[in-house]
């Protein structure tokens, strides 16, 4: 199990991964939840199950103290406890390891929030929370890390070849202009997120040439043509601008070049 | 111990002592000069004939002189208590300057003045001896200033019953001589008294006594002369007199006169002080009892108004932080209150759509999927709104400044999406957002500025379709952060953007469930910009919604 989480959390990237699906990806992710209320606690135990998460639950602050944080990706803390203070496990914890650790707090009090971050929490979520919100939250924190195996990014079946400024989509290689390249290398950079017009018009269209969104938009049909059965992963976000999807698997688009900027699709949680 | 007495009793402990020690002083000071005006009058004496009279006939030498008539009764007859004067003249000529200018000093100006006015007075006194000591003094007598030396010593000096046998019983005074070895040829002589032969023992050249019994004082001094040899090297000097006790009485009184005087002086002094304290006193009382929102008056320019004035400025503290406690709890009360009622009506309505599925499934239907939604939606906003309370109970709790923690925009914006995109994937609404790779950071209450992009972003939700958008763009230029929120929905229109841009949300707590939705959540989010100083502005977005952005100083 230690090999396996370790190799998550190492190999993460490497092109031999099985990659059925994003939550498939985390199955070997362990989690250690700590929250006192039984029905929540539950609740919270089977919505993690479900996207595929092993997750262990301890009730008090006293275990949390005791516990061991070897074989855990993730540390859910509940900073209302019995016993003891969500702050002071989350320092006990810091001196001992640099788990990522969301905490899970009902107070509206800044204060504490503000405390949990100092002492090292990587962020919070707020009760209510929904349970795709939860999930959501959970995965981006093991997330694996878009960058990379020595010069090569992978987005999905897009590689990019960085030193040698060449993109291959499931063997075979683009003509890409250097326009197009920095393109898609800085979508693929933060794939899964969306990244503004404003923002790339800014850093990836060449400054020598008189460059707007229009460009732009230009420049990403080019893009999306070449990508072929792929050009549905290059999305456009409405008001925003783009976003290149790293979800394992997308459906091929169509032949009939149906604008893609209306697929949900990359919505995980819908 | 009131102020007075205090006074009174501080008064009286640092004036007895005084007094007591004045007293004291002034007896010890007038029996030195006592003894050494009758040392000055032996040697005086002795120098000035007296050595020669000794050493012709040491063993009846006495001085003054045995009247023939009483020369067979003892040494203790009725003499002249002036003794022979005649040889203060002659005491000048030999030592004028030593013993003139001593004998001046020793007395008090008013009873020279008082002898030189009348000097008549002193003539039976001068004559006296005349007629019992012509041995000694007859051709000195020329010259003789009686003011000059006086051994009735300092107290009989203008006393006029010590004037003569004639207006009551006057000093007496006798001189004996002693040899070398504190013996005297005289047999008549009293014995060297011991105490006096010690001191002079003891290398002193001369040394006294005073002793008083009931009616009278004696004062005996015992002196070397300026000779060490013969049957006349020592002499004793005694001087009986009435004793003077009244002296001491008049002092005491005197000082306590004086005392009392002063007392009754500090006293009056005292009293409008202490009644501008108890009226001071009854102000602040007053100024208490109505909780501190009456001010103590001031008046006048003392500590008295000093300490008013004290008063007033602990007090307006006080009152201040009443007023803080009290509208805190005012505040904290509206907030139950309007929680209770502003929550129940959404959860009215989130059991009415949990019991119409129950039902549906009871009936073996399926739940229809619009039955789901609102019900979701309603719990959303059920979360939604009792934040919003408790951000308006902390905006409303007067809180003179909001916290300014750094924070990012960047983890902020995606909280804020992630909270709102289940709702909005339950809409069909397409909710995203984009960041800037660095982080924008930014200080404030972080609560309440999630709250205020919160807010901003479930209305653009809730109020759009299905197949809508929200957007939400986080930039930042030039030190400034940029968030821009908007959407495709129906928008708002500019009569009423203006109206959220004045109202406060006080005025709306009652009606955050307005079908115009927009009361509650904006206004917060309008007063939340305000107090961090950041720029909020509303208007009508490109694709024809609502846009809001907020501006602000970044965090570098």
């Amino acid at each position: 199990m230690l090999q396996r989480i370790a190799s998550f959390l190492v190999d993460a990237g490497c092109v031999d991964c099985p990659k059925a699906n994003e939550t498939s990806a985390s199955v070997t992710a362990k989690i250690l939840l700590v929250e006192d209320d039984e029905k929540l606690g539950i609740q919270i135990v089977e919505h993690l199950a479900g996207a595929g998460f092993q997750t262990a639950w301890l009730r008090d602050g006293f275990s949390a103290l005791s516990a061991e944080p070897q074989g855990y990706a993730l540390l859910l803390l509940d900073l209302m406890l019995p016993g003891t203070h969500g702050l002071d496990v989350l320092k006990r914890w810091r001196e001992r390891s640099d788990l990522p650790v969301l905490v899970l707090s009902a107070k509206q009090d800044a204060a504490v929030k503000v405390r949990a971050l100092e002492l090292g929490a990587d962020d919070y979520l707020t009760k209510p929370f929904w349970p795709e919100e939860l999930l959501a939250r959970v995965s981006a924190r093991l997330r694996r890390p878009v960058l990379t195996r020595g010069d090569k990014l992978e987005v999905g079946p897009i590689a990019i070849d960085l030193p040698a400024r060449r993109v291959h989509v499931e063997g075979r290689e683009l003509e890409l202009t250097p326009v197009e390249f920095e393109l898609l290398l800085a979508l693929a950079r933060r794939a899964g997120a969306a990244v503004s017009r404003a923002w790339l018009v800014e850093n990836v269209l060449d400054p020598e040439r008189e460059g707007n969104e229009r460009t732009l938009d230009v420049h990403v049909s080019r893009l999306r043509k070449k990508l072929g059965t792929q050009s549905r992963r290059l999305a456009t976000v409405w008001g925003v601008g783009y976003r290149l999807s790293d979800e394992s698997f997308v459906a091929p688009t169509d032949t009939s070049g149906k604008a893609p900027s209306s697929a949900p699709s990359e919505e995980g949680s819908t | 111990m009131r102020l007075r007495a205090r006074l009174a009793l501080t008064l009286v402990a640092l004036a007895v002592p005084l007094v007591g020690g004045a007293v004291w002083l002034r007896a010890e000071m007038s029996e030195r000069a006592s003894i050494q005006g009758l040392v000055d009058y032996a040697r005086l004496r002795m120098v000035s004939g007296g050595k020669e009279a000794c050493e012709d006939s040491p063993t009846t030498f006495q001085d003054p002189p045995l009247p023939p008539r009483a020369r067979d009764g003892g040494p203790l007859g009725d003499f002249d208590p002036l003794g022979p004067p005649g040889e203060r003249g002659l005491a000048r000529d030999l030592e004028p300057r030593d013993f003139g200018s001593r004998g001046v000093d020793s007395r008090p100006a008013g009873a020279r003045d008082a002898d030189a006015r009348d000097p008549n007075r002193r003539a039976p006194d001068m004559r006296e001896p005349d007629a019992r000591g012509a041995d000694v003094d007859r051709p000195d007598r020329r010259g003789l200033d009686p003011r000059e030396f006086d051994p009735r010593g300092p107290q009989m000096r203008g006393d006029r019953r010590g004037r003569g046998p004639g207006i009551g019983p006057g000093p007496r005074v006798e001189l004996w001589a002693y040899g070398p070895d504190f013996a005297s040829a005289n047999p008549r002589a009293p014995k060297f008294p011991p105490e006096l032969r010690s001191t002079l023992e003891h290398g002193r050249r001369d040394a006294g006594t005073i002793a008083d019994d009931d009616d009278e004082r004696t004062t005996t001094v015992a002196a070397r002369m300026t000779w060490s040899e013969g049957p006349c090297a020592m002499v004793i000097v005694r001087r009986r007199e009435p004793r003077p006790g009244d002296g001491v009485l008049v002092d005491v009184v005197a000082a306590g006169l004086l005392a009392s005087v002063l007392l009754g002086g500090v006293l009056a002094a005292v009293g409008p002080i202490v009644r501008r304290v108890r009226k001071l006193e009854d102000s602040v009382s007053h100024s208490a009892a109505t909780n501190y929102s009456e001010t103590v008056s001031v008046e006048g320019s003392d500590e008295v108004t000093d300490l008013a004035r004290a008063f007033n400025a602990a007090g307006a503290t006080v009152r201040t932080q009443i007023d803080a406690v009290e509208k805190r709890e005012r505040t904290l009360r509206s907030f139950v209150e309007n929680t209770t009622h502003d929550v129940m009506l959404p959860l009215t309505v989130l059991q009415g759509h949990l019991t119409r599925m129950r039902n549906e499934l009871s009936r073996g239907a399926t739940p229809e999927r619009e039955t789901v939604r609102e019900a979701l939606e309603e719990s959303h906003y059920l979360a939604s709104l009792v934040q919003n309370l408790g951000a308006a109970a902390k905006l409303e709790s007067g809180e003179p400044d909001v916290r300014r923690d750094p924070f990012s925009w960047n983890k902020l914006v995606e909280r804020v999406i992630l909270r709102h995109k289940t709702i909005a994937a339950e809409k069909g609404v397409e909710l995203d957002y984009a960041v800037p790779d660095e982080d924008v950071r930014a200080a404030g209450d972080v609560t309440l500025v999630e709250q205020a992009l919160s807010n901003v972003v479930h209305n653009a939700v809730r109020y759009n379709k299905s197949g809508g958008h929200v957007a939400v763009l986080l930039s930042a230029n030039d030190g400034r952060f940029q968030v821009r929120a908007f959407d495709d929905g129906p928008g708002v229109p500019e009569v009423e953007l203006a109206r959220i841009a004045e109202r406060s949300y006080r005025t709306d707590v009652a009606r955050a469930r307005h079908p115009d939705g927009l009361g509650l959540g904006l206004s917060i989010a309008k007063d939340v910009a305000e107090r961090h100083g950041f720029e909020l502005e509303l208007k009508r977005s490109e694709a024809g919604g609502l846009e809001v952005e907020f501006r602000g100083p970044q965090l570098v």
